[in-house]
């Protein structure tokens, strides 16, 4: 069977591409995190570039499901891997704009004392972190069940942005309403991450069980 | 009150469904070539049976016509109701029962006669002889199978010299012609360019309006695009029977799986 062997190829490369997509936002949130925990601008300019990178994969990615979806009609798991993947790389792309959203409002923040709210800001952006690398082995493992328990994790995040809110709230008078809305902006970035994450996992529990919804 | 109601959806029940196909064995001599199928066939629907060359798709076809009678070495045992009347019963009319459920098949096997006498030559044989009887039966019937704007001038002119998909088009009319419930179709469609193809497979999506269409396929892009239920066989067995779109989005079987991703076949 020559061209299932050609076919099966090219679900390998398209498979090799997603995981590249992947390690590129993964490492882009560590970066992010990183440029939070230091105030370094120099380390959120460098993600805010890397950006480009994540929607030229997703590019690349959408260009190849469509031509694996003209040449070989996929049916059964493989056309639910192929429309997966398809919505998949669209979450993923808004996964990547949202850290480099973090760093540009970073770049603004004009407040010496913004730790305590930096401190909330890194905790949803640990969860994110933390959500997305579960993602990331669910869907090497083809493990479901790892899938459903990060999907379940976007709670602490919404309870997180949450407590974020009240604090800046609380707050306002002190650090003024620039930095108040720069914060919640930053939080609620991290905490639209998480929910896209949720979105990417409900694709991969697609792709293996069959059902839309976890 | 649990009985009323059993009772009713059990009516209902066999009020959809056309064909009904229940244990059905057939042996050609020693080879056993369907084995326990039992497939309920629903009425006004188009219905596609895949599988691999060999697996008995155009077998269990033509049992529903009694076509295999004319195989010498054949033998069948189990049902096979159409409304509910077991066609084997040896009270049958198989001429009726041709009628009842018209073959058309792989290759477009028009009559050496003209267009209008092919259409005529079944109404003639079940007795209708009055000209404008005859004129609006073929009428009828070349719309019925949307070819009459190509044909209407062309009624004496030999099938022989229209296109492969006009002549597959005419022999689906011929099969309209003694007005059938049950439509059969063996690869109607394997013959003939995209376009005749895509013409056929519009015609399948109208006839189900009125008909029960029930079609072998080795194209499983065209169960998908036509079919409402499909019913995929291997080794004479029915492996899986459901909604055509739960069977390609996420088949219950993996010997399905692997078929229709072209693993093995």
């Amino acid at each position: 069977m020559v061209m299932r062997k050609r076919f099966q190829g090219e679900l390998e490369k398209l498979h090799e591409m997603l995981l590249k997509i992947d390690i590129t936002i993964k490492k882009n949130i560590d970066m992010m995190l990183i440029a939070l925990k230091n105030s370094d601008h120099n380390v959120a300019k460098k993600v805010i570039e890397n950006d480009d990178l994540v929607d030229n994969l997703e590019l690349e990615i959408e260009e190849l499901c469509i031509d694996i979806i003209t040449r070989h009609q996929p049916v059964a798991g493989d056309l639910r891997e192929v429309t997966a993947v398809l919505k998949m790389i669209t979450d993923l792309e808004r996964i990547s704009d949202y850290s480099a959203s973090v760093c540009e409002h970073l770049l603004n923040v004009q407040l010496n004392e913004s730790t305590k709210y930096i401190k909330k800001i890194i905790k949803l952006g640990k969860n994110a972190k933390k959500m997305f690398s579960g993602m990331i082995e669910g869907y090497m493992e083809q493990n479901d069940d790892i899938i459903v328990s990060v999907n379940r994790q976007d709670t602490i995040s919404d309870d997180l942005f949450r407590d974020l809110k009240k604090l800046v709230e609380r707050d306002i008078e002190i650090i003024g309403s620039e930095n108040a809305i720069i914060f919640i902006l930053m939080g609620r970035a991290l905490e639209r991450m998480a929910d896209h994450i949720t979105n990417v996992c409900d694709w991969i529990h697609f792709k293996m069980t069959g059902n839309f919804k976890i | 009150m649990g009985k009323k109601s059993d009772l009713k959806s059990k009516k209902n029940k066999s009020n959809d469904i056309k064909v009904s196909i229940e244990n059905l064995n057939l042996f050609y001599g020693n080879f056993w070539a369907l084995k326990n199928v039992t497939l309920d066939i629903p009425k006004g629907k188009v219905t596609a049976f895949i599988g691999p060359s060999g697996c008995g798709k155009s077998t269990c076809l033509k049992t529903i016509n009694r076509m295999n009678d004319l195989v010498s070495s054949c033998r069948i045992d189990g049902k096979v109701l159409i409304d509910n009347e077991d066609i084997y019963d040896p009270k049958t009319d198989v001429t009726l029962l041709r009628r009842r459920a018209g073959m058309v098949f792989q290759t477009p096997n028009p009559f050496p006669m003209s267009v209008y006498d092919n259409i005529a030559y079944g109404p003639r044989i079940h007795g209708i002889k009055n000209k404008a009887k005859l004129d609006e039966v073929v009428e009828r019937s070349l719309k019925g199978a949307a070819i009459w704007d190509d044909l209407k001038d062309k009624l004496k002119k030999s099938a022989f010299g229209l296109s492969g998909g006009q002549q597959q088009r005419l022999c689906i009319a011929r099969a309209l012609a003694v007005e059938p419930d049950v439509i059969l179709m063996d690869e109607p469609t394997s013959a003939l360019d995209p376009i005749s193809t895509l013409k056929i497979e519009d015609l399948m999506a109208e006839l189900r309006k009125k008909y029960t269409v029930i079609i072998v396929t080795h194209n499983m892009q065209q169960a998908t695009r036509i079919a409402d239920k499909t019913a995929f066989f291997l080794l004479g067995e029915v492996i899986e029977y459901s909604d055509t779109a739960s069977m390609f989005k996420n088949p219950a079987d993996p010997r399905t799986e692997q078929y229709i991703t072209g693993r093995f076949g």
